[in-house]
């Protein structure tokens, strides 16, 4: 019901509640009328015949209620043909109607009341719901000023509004954290940058090295081609780490979006094998896959596919030849675990939150000359994340390390 | 950035003279808002204490601790109660269900103490990524360990506090069960801009974290 | 010491609270069980005691017996004792009563008849008398003296001339008030005297007897007809054997008393069991855990059950003596006060019985009482703890570890969203047993007291005096039908010359203050449906202004007031259906009317039943109308005159109407309506305050279980409600929580206890309307009761509510979870 058919219905309603008031007491004024008028009768019989005083009198006081009997009818009917008489309203009914119109105009006047009552507190709600409004929308306002705490001065009171102000808060601090990431992010980038310039610094340097020494005369065939073989690694691994930092830089300034969709793990298992697999072959490692069923996980196929390469890169990097590094694909709950177990060198216990660090090489891994950047576990780690997985690394009996990444399954398994 | 959580020269002794134990040895802590941080230490660190304190379950003997902003031990009783269950969730060590209770009621309980409204598809949510969908309606005393383990996590996640303080949460889980539970818990707090706080002794859950705190007989010795 | 005993002592002091609750709950029962017993049996004894001082103390008597079957039944064993009297002669002295009589020494104290001086007459000429009737003939003597008295000795059923006879005086008897105002005074003579007198074969003498071995459990009947039996083996008439029907009635106990007060101490016990096994199931909870430790220890369950019994009786030993002392207090405090509260202080019985308890005579400590009621509260111990004994035994030490609360198949579906209400209903449910079990016992001792609530509210002074006395005062008649000595007495006599005519009426009616005057008739007749010689036979004549009620009152049958006015019908009351219950509507009775020295026969059909107040018909159950009565009678039958008045009291008006009596005061008296109230009043305001305190302590009792299940429920949840708080429940939320487990008792309890009370109250009500019980006429609903009972459950709740929320905060948080 609109508020225009409301005030209406109840601008009716008014009206006839008044029309009831004054319907009553024009009622008792009438009444009261035709009472003086028996008593005046009365009055008048008596003055004429004095001696039936008390008998007139008790009849009308209603001491001894005269009981119907056939003789008072005829009587009555008598006098009434006679003189064409009607006996007016008798006293008790005049009583009642009095009592019953007094009622109504009691009623009348309450409900009247009630209602101008009523008007009058929604009237003052009203202005306090305007007032309650108008301080929300001041919050907003700050809000897009950049204040995010305004939210303290929220109308919390009110019970109906609370769900709005809670949402208020959230969107609030939803904001605060953005803003504060926003600002975490740029910091970041620098730090990137600089790191980035850094690391290219080296091989750019080893690089320009071989490039002026190549015209120096003086240098015999076998010493030029050395020099031309160095430079072409050098070219490798730039090449190789220009495209690791293009992704991260990518990845973290988000213009890489990772979009995760049911898909089979299997495939993304098999690509990775074959990414690595010249690569472990070369080494003298051995791969091997454990995986009974295939499972529908949330994954975006070319990124998890990338973050399995990594680990399974860093294993192999990590590891002597001769060993094997195992892949292990098994069902959770909510999720699928893949564990990856290398027989290498293992991470010491002290550094297992740091491998995760971006740039991160270890000391043991330090040990054997590596090059890798350090970035390719971080990278992972991001990836999975976003995913809704995770990754951890564990000791393997043995010394070796198993790497545990989950994948979130996009139709789980309830069967706990 | 604000710091979520902060401690300033937090003394907490149990014991008498001759017996006393430090808990909590003028101990001064700030926790960085929606990141994930772990407090690591022996047994006997006085990790626990911690937590508690900053949960707003036990009284300091003196020092100050900050939540968001806010003097939690300037409050009186009701404030303290209201802030227990709009800004903190906590996940015991021991679960802490109440028996009388099926999963679902147990999960929305402390929503129901709040007079706050149920939001049923976030809960389900919750519940589905939890794997408790099936169990629901399964008294508490009738579940596994691993079982009322999560449902408490859940209910700790449920209320959608600022903060999630956890006690050993994955404790008494098997480690395939633990790693989904830490997958889930590190989700909603990027994804909720929630902030975790968890004790554990455990390295392979530690390296989880962002921040990794250290407690030695009371106080904080490393930060990273 | 054994190990169990060890254990029950050191469980007892754990379990400190509950044995308070329990050991409170011991005594209070203790209590009640010594004070009903000892109050009934005291005023019992009491009023035995006091008829003993104040009657004669034979059973019956035969009368008109020769001297030698007077000897004879000397030897019947049933007669206990014999006492032989005779009237020897009489005195003579203007309208005065002096018999002489021969009376031996068991009739003597049989009759009460001591000497102040000297002894009986033993010889020839020796007399006993008193100074107040030698006053009458102006002589002054004492013992030893001669004294000279006109002497008439008994002739046939007359006596002779007045001779001069000399008599030496061997004793004095006391001179009583009654003497005087009854111008009588008898004189004692000697056997030798008598039996100069006495033809042998005159039939003059009168046997008193006591039938032997009865004991005073025997009963009225049971004397009645032992005499009978004995006079028709000796051809002795019938109405020749007269019995002590006062003394009788009074020294009998009725065995209705002494079943109510067994079925009170029922009650009692019935209360004591339900709280004391409740409070223990009730904490068996918290116990269980303990018993499985010691189980899975080695302990066998005979062991465990031993435990619990010893550590129940233990707190019995200490509570009930406890209790006895509290009863000994309270008895020595009320005792001296039973009966002045109770009735009028101009009865000559009270008058004696509280002598008695002044002079200490009985005492109100009776030990047997003690004993049983200690064996009875020591019994209602060990009925409680059998069932939590049972259990005890039969605990494993699993449960022990993993006892949860309210184990149950059932699991409901539970709520989508959770708040404070429904988490106490969860819990409340899940302990179905225990909360039912609670609501159950309370509501028992509720439902008691709303159902004598509403009989004692029942209890109106006002009704029943109404019921009895119909305006505010009465002149009746006073009619004596065997007085001897007074055959003008009889109604026969004193109609031919009916002081109640028109001249009264009018008078009365002039007085101030008289609003109204009815006059009622009451004729007798003879009948063979009512037999006359256990029945008289009577008809009351009712006024026309009692037509309506007349009318209204009709039950079977119908007639009005019209058709009364012919004498041929007539309205019976159906309390007589009582004696016979073969009485129809139209049915037709025979009478034979005597009507002055007339009687002429009529007929009267029956033509309904009706249901009156007492004070309409005063026994003469069969009722006409006035004119009906006037018509088939000559004399003047008036014999009540109801009179309303103004006030319900005037002392002014009242002397008036005892002045026009006048010198009638032998056939008229006045009644008052105010005397009736007054009776009923103070009758009412004892059992008022006894059943009241009856009830306050059983409420005590009841009220004690609520507090010890509210208490160990929270006890049980301690580390749910420290979860709770953990996750951030209220000081305020928890206290609103406890009380709405509390209400939720309550309202429980309130229910049954107003509903099934009050329904059981109405019928009590009409039970005892039907058997006209107390004066209980009317149903008053008992509001103040009702009231009293909510406002106490409801404060009790709300104060339990708050002080166990405020209570729990007192541990901090991490205690209680860390513990749990």
């Amino acid at each position: 019901m609109d508020r225009i058919r409301r005030s209406q219905i109840a601008g009716f309603a008014a009206a006839f509640l008044m029309f009831l008031v004054f319907a009553a007491c024009f009622l008792i004024y009438q009444l009261s009328g035709q009472e003086a008028e028996i008593k005046r009768d009365l009055a008048a019989v008596i003055s004429r015949h004095p001696e039936l005083e008390e008998e007139l009198l008790f009849s009308e006081e209603g001491r001894e209620t005269v009981a119907d009997s056939p003789e008072l009818r005829e009587i009555i009917a008598t006098l009434e043909d006679k003189y064409n008489f009607s006996y007016r309203v008798s006293k008790n009914t005049i009583r009642t109607l009095k009592t019953g119109a007094v009622l109504m105009a009691a009623a009348g006047s309450a409900f009247c009341a009630l209602a101008l009552f009523l008007w009058v507190t929604s009237r003052r709600r009203r202005k306090v719901l305007e007032e309650e409004l108008r301080a929300m929308y001041t919050c907003l306002n700050r809000f897009s000023t950049g204040i995010f705490d305004a939210y303290k001065e929220l109308p919390w009171e009110d019970g109906r509004l609370r769900p709005l102000c809670e949402r208020i808060e959230e969107l609030g601090e939803l904001l605060k954290l953005h803003d504060e990431r926003r600002a975490q992010e740029q910091e970041n980038t620098k730090a990137l940058i600089t790191n980035i310039s850094h690391q290219l610094k080296t091989p750019l340097a080893s690089l320009r090295m071989s490039h002026e020494l190549r015209n120096d005369a003086s240098l015999s065939q076998e010493e030029r081609e050395e020099f031309y073989e160095s430079e072409q690694k050098e070219i490798m691994k730039l090449q190789e780490l220009l495209d690791v930092m293009v992704n991260v830089s990518r990845l973290e300034n988000h213009m890489i979006v990772i979009r995760p969709v049911p898909a089979l793990l299997r495939n993304t298992v098999e690509a990775a094998f074959n990414t690595v697999c010249v690569k472990a072959a070369h080494k003298g490692i051995s791969l091997a896959l454990h995986m009974e069923e295939d499972f529908i996980v949330s994954q975006d196929v070319r990124w998890s596919t990338e973050a399995l390469v990594n680990v399974l890169d860093n294993s192999i990097k990590y590891s002597p030849s001769g060993t094997s590094v195992t892949v292990r694909v098994q069902p959770l709950t909510a999720s699928v675990l893949l564990e990856v177990e290398d027989e290498g060198v293992g991470v010491p216990s002290a550094e297992y939150h740091k491998i995760f660090q971006r740039f991160y090489r270890g000391t043991r891994a330090a040990a054997m000359e590596s090059d890798g950047a350090g970035v390719g576990l971080y990278l992972a780690r991001s990836i999975l994340e976003q995913q809704g997985g995770t990754i951890r690394v564990k000791a393997a009996r043995g010394g070796g390390s198993i790497f545990q990444l989950t994948f979130v399954l996009a139709e789980p398994l309830q069967n706990c | 950035m604000k710091p979520i959580a902060q401690t300033i020269d937090l003394v907490k002794y149990y014991g008498k003279e001759g017996n006393l134990v430090k808990a909590v040895d003028h101990t001064s802590v700030t926790i960085e808002r929606g990141k994930f941080t772990a407090i690591v230490g022996r047994s006997g660190s006085g990790k626990s204490t911690l937590l508690h304190l900053l949960g707003g379950l036990d009284r300091p003997d003196s020092g100050k601790v900050f939540i968001d902003g806010d003097d939690i031990y300037a409050m009186k009783e009701n404030e303290l109660a209201r802030f227990r269950r709009q800004k903190v969730g906590f996940v015991f060590q021991d679960y802490n269900l109440l028996n009388s209770l099926n999963v679902w009621e147990n999960i929305v309980l402390p929503i129901g103490l709040d007079n706050r409204k149920v939001e049923k598809d976030f809960i389900m949510d919750i519940v589905e990524s939890i794997g408790l969908k099936e169990k629901l309606h399964t008294r508490a005393d009738k579940l596994s360990g691993g079982q009322m383990q999560r449902t408490a996590i859940a209910r700790a996640l449920a209320a959608r506090p600022a903060v999630i303080l956890a006690d050993e949460p994955t404790g008494n889980l098997d480690s395939r069960t633990e790693l989904e539970v830490m997958a889930l818990l590190k989700k909603c707090v990027s994804h909720y801009g929630q902030s975790l706080i968890m004790i554990t002794h455990d390295e392979t859950i530690a390296q989880m974290a962002d921040t990794v705190c250290v407690i030695e007989d009371g106080k904080v010795v490393a930060a990273e | 010491m054994k190990m169990t005993t060890r254990t029950a002592a050191a469980n007892m002091k754990y379990n400190k609270n509950r044995n308070l609750l329990i050991g409170l709950a011991i005594c209070l029962t203790t209590l009640l069980l010594l004070l009903v017993p000892s109050v009934m049996a005291f005023i019992v004894r009491a009023e035995h005691a006091a008829v003993n001082k104040v009657y004669p103390t034979w059973h019956g008597v035969f009368r008109s017996v020769d001297i030698k079957t007077a000897e004879q039944l000397k030897a019947r064993a049933e007669l206990g004792e014999i006492g032989l009297r005779v009237d020897v002669g009489r005195l003579e002295y203007e309208d005065y009563e002096l018999p002489l009589v021969f009376i031996d020494e068991a009739a003597a104290v049989m009759n009460k008849m001591e000497l102040l001086e000297g002894r009986v007459p033993q010889t020839g000429d020796e007399c006993a008398l008193s100074q107040g009737m030698l006053k009458l003939f102006g002589i002054e003597a004492g013992v030893g003296d001669e004294v000279t008295l006109p002497f008439q000795a008994a002739e046939g059923n007359g006596y002779g001339l007045v001779e001069k006879q000399n008599f030496t005086i061997s004793g004095i008897l006391p001179t009583v008030e009654g003497n005087e105002s009854g111008k009588m005074y008898t004189t004692l003579v000697s056997r030798e005297f008598a039996d100069e007198i006495i033809p042998k074969t005159e039939s003059c003498w009168r046997v008193y007897f006591q039938t032997a071995e009865l004991g005073s459990l025997g009963t009225t009947d049971d004397v009645e007809n032992i005499g009978y039996q004995i006079a028709e083996d000796f051809g002795i008439e019938r109405d020749r054997v007269r019995f002590n029907d006062e003394y009788l009635i009074a020294n009998y106990v009725d065995p209705a008393i002494v079943m109510a007060v067994v079925l009170i101490m029922l009650v009692v016990m019935a209360a004591g069991m339900i709280t004391i096994y409740s409070v223990y199931y009730i904490s068996m909870a918290s116990g269980i855990r303990e018993f499985g430790k010691l189980k899975a220890m080695g302990a066998t369950k005979k062991q465990l059950r031993q435990i619990v019994l010893r550590e129940g009786m233990c707190v019995a030993a200490m509570a009930v003596p406890a209790g006895l002392i509290l009863g000994s207090v309270i008895l020595k405090l009320i005792g001296d006060k039973l009966y002045s509260v109770a009735a009028k202080p101009d009865d000559l019985l009270v008058q004696v019985i509280t002598q008695i308890i002044v002079d200490d005579e009985i005492s109100v400590f009776e030990p047997i009482i003690y004993v049983l009621a200690a064996a009875a509260a020591l019994f209602t111990v060990y009925l409680s703890l059998r069932k939590p004994m049972r259990i005890a035994g039969r605990i494993t030490p699993i449960e022990a570890v993993r006892y949860q609360e309210g184990r149950h198949r059932r699991e409901g579906k539970g709520y989508e969203s959770l708040n404070l209400s429904r988490l106490s209903r969860r819990n409340l449910f899940l302990n179905r047993r225990r909360t039912l079990l609670t609501i159950t016992s309370m509501a028992a001792t509720g439902i008691l007291v709303m159902t004598l609530a509403s009989l004692l509210s029942c209890m109106d002074s006002t009704d029943a005096a109404d019921d009895v006395v119909l305006g505010e005062y009465r002149l009746e008649i006073e009619s004596a039908e065997e007085n001897r000595e007074h055959p003008e007495y009889s109604w026969l006599r004193i109609q031919e010359n009916n002081p109640l005519d028109g001249k009264l009426l009018d008078t009365i009616n002039a007085l101030p203050g008289v609003e109204r005057t009815d006059v009622f008739q009451s004729a007798d007749f003879k009948s063979p449906v009512f037999d006359e010689n256990t029945w008289r036979a009577g008809i009351t004549g009712v006024p026309e202004q009692y037509a309506d009620m007349l009318e209204n009152g009709i039950i079977e049958g119908h007639v009005t007031y019209e058709e009364l006015k012919s004498g041929d019908q007539v309205v019976v009351d159906k309390m007589l259906r009582h004696w016979f219950p073969e009485l129809r509507v139209g049915q037709v009775i025979d009478a034979e009317i005597c009507d002055g020295g007339r009687t002429r026969k009529h007929q009267f059909t029956i033509a309904a039943f009706g249901e009156y107040p007492y004070g309409l018909c005063n026994s003469s159950y069969l009722i006409m109308a006035s004119e009906g009565v006037e018509k088939l009678w000559e004399n003047n039958q008036n014999y009540y005159i109801q009179i309303q008045a103004d006030k319900s009291y005037d002392s002014t008006l009242h002397n008036e109407l005892t002045a026009l009596i006048g010198e009638n005061t032998d056939v008229l008296s006045v009644k008052l309506w105010k005397d009736e109230y007054d009776m009923m009043e103070r009758t009412y305001f004892l059992m008022r305050i006894a059943c009241y305190t009856f009830l306050a302590i059983l409420a005590s009792i009841s009220i004690m279980n609520l507090i010890n299940t509210m208490v160990s429920s929270v006890q049980a949840r301690r580390k749910e409600i420290g979860i709770l708080q953990a996750l951030g429940m209220s000081d305020r939320q928890s206290v609103r929580m406890l009380q709405t487990e509390g209400l939720f008792y309550t309202a429980g309890t309130l229910f049954l206890s107003l509903s099934a009370g009050c329904l059981a109250g109405y019928g009590l009500f009409l039970y005892c309307r039907n058997r006209s019980l107390m004066g209980i006429t009317n149903y008053h609903f008992p509001w103040e009761a009702a009231v009293i009972v909510i406002l106490v459950v409801l404060v009790v709740q709300l104060i339990l509510g708050a002080v166990l929320g405020k209570s729990v905060r007192r541990e901090t948080i991490t205690d209680r979870i860390r513990v749990g």
